[in-house]
């Protein structure tokens, strides 16, 4: 295992952990964006804003670091960067989400083209509303009728490390049994 | 109409069009108070009022006192044009903090400042107003060396896109622009169009065979902000000439 997550959610950085106990992959690092949604933007208070730029900061100084890590070892390597899905499709509520993923959504393919030539591969894993994480009829917005489970996005995470995905870079692979695909009829499920 | 002042700037281009249409406008910009009072005397010779208003976007205060400023001088706001950005062009393991924080509070925080601050304003008038933000072609296609700027771009699709789903109920729009190449004051310091050679080079890269003229978005405003625009909302208009669609 040569994997380290930074700023995923604790159950997200749990999974990732046991996908990648038995791996072999290259030296993969992972820079997740743990983003609350519930906030509409029209009322949202400047501390909360200035919470997500904070987040986005520390990320990138993070990405940037890993980065010039894998760089000086010469031997090619993996970053993923995890995001919430509101990033492809954004909802009532979800803005701090949205921004802040389609943020890194763009950070992530500038260094994939970037860092191509250091044979470093940088990939997006976008994942769904989080099983616990809100209501359970969010569900009803997902085609494959379920919400995203930590082990979905581990599991995809190690795929995007491994060999099989030696000639990915620059994508943004959702996690979300559909979610983004499109919405729920009746309006958000994000606001009671 | 915020980043407005400069001269061979988009911003100024979406002002001379939107008061070529009646519009009174408020021009915004920093550190460039001379074309700001220049612009504002041309749109006054069109007929409509004008005013300018210095203001740091990034400055929430400051901004909270622009658009007050300006619905006291020239009326309720029917539509705001948050257009300030700033670039820099390093790559991603020389990005220096200073470059990510004064980048990420123009072209994001600022963006977010003028449009949580205006459209309180417009809701508390009850006017059915527009807001346009201008992004970039690199919403869609980034480039290389330039990974914040083409992160907040990115970042204002997903603030426009949650704004017009929130906004929606006040009748309020909020799209988004993308400029491709414009000759403008933020593109003087590329290090890639410092040559005509280099200038050449990225003209064949555009299927259009040339810039755009800022008064080419500002047209693209004008609709956003007509009675033809009144269903458009959340959407992204790119106008670079077919920049994006090939790679070559």
């Amino acid at each position: 295992m040569a994997v380290s997550t930074h700023g995923l959610a604790p159950d997200l950085a749990a999974a990732v952990a046991e996908a990648f106990r038995e791996s072999d992959v290259a030296a993969t690092a992972i820079v997740g964006l743990d983003l609350a949604v519930g906030s509409q933007l029209g009322a949202l208070p400047q501390a909360e804003w200035n919470g997500l730029i904070a987040t986005l900061r520390a990320a990138f100084f993070v990405l940037q670091a890993e980065a010039q890590a894998l760089v000086e070892r010469a031997d090619g390597g993996c970053l993923l960067v995890v995001v919430p899905a509101h990033a492809l499709r954004t909802s009532r509520g979800c803005g701090l989400a949205a921004v802040g993923g389609s943020f890194f959504i763009t950070v992530a393919q500038v260094a994939a083209a970037e860092l191509g030539p250091h044979g470093i591969r940088v990939n997006v894993v976008a994942y769904g509303p989080l099983d616990g994480s809100v209501p359970s009829r969010v569900a009803e917005a997902v085609p494959l009728g379920r919400l995203t489970r930590p082990a979905d996005v581990a599991a995809t995470c190690l795929l995007l490390a491994g060999p099989g995905a030696g000639h990915v870079t620059g994508a943004v692979v959702p996690v979300d049994g559909g979610y983004a695909i499109t919405k729920a009829a009746g309006g958000s499920p994000f606001v009671h | 109409m915020t980043g407005a002042a400069r001269e061979r700037g988009i911003g100024r281009g979406i002002a001379q069009c939107l008061a070529e249409e009646g519009c009174a406008v408020a021009v915004n910009d920093l550190g460039a108070d001379a074309d700001g009072h220049a612009l504002v005397a041309e749109l006054r010779t069109l007929g409509v009022a004008a005013e300018y208003v210095a203001a740091d976007v990034s400055d929430r205060s400051a901004v909270d006192a622009m658009i007050a400023t300006v619905e006291d001088r020239l009326g309720p706001l029917d539509f705001v044009c948050s257009n300030a950005g700033v670039a820099d062009w390093q790559s991603l393991l020389d990005v220096t903090e200073e470059s990510f924080d004064r980048l990420v509070a123009v072209n994001l925080t600022g963006a977010f400042n003028v449009c949580q601050a205006a459209t309180a304003a417009m809701v508390a008038s009850g006017r059915r107003g527009r807001v346009v933000i201008t992004s970039s072609v690199h919403v869609q296609m980034p480039f290389p060396e330039m990974a914040v700027y083409g992160a907040t771009k990115g970042g204002l699709k997903g603030l426009v896109e949650t704004m017009a789903i929130e906004l929606a109920e006040h009748g309020i729009t909020v799209n988004h622009i993308g400029p491709g190449w414009v000759q403008s004051f933020i593109n003087d310091t590329s290090p890639s169009l410092q040559t005509d050679a280099e200038v050449a080079a990225t003209l064949t890269l555009i299927p259009a065979g040339r810039p755009a003229d800022p008064r080419e978005l500002g047209r693209a405003v004008v609709y956003l902000c007509s009675a033809d625009g009144e269903y458009v909302t959340g959407a992204y208009v790119r106008v670079d000439g077919g920049f994006v669609v090939g790679k070559y």
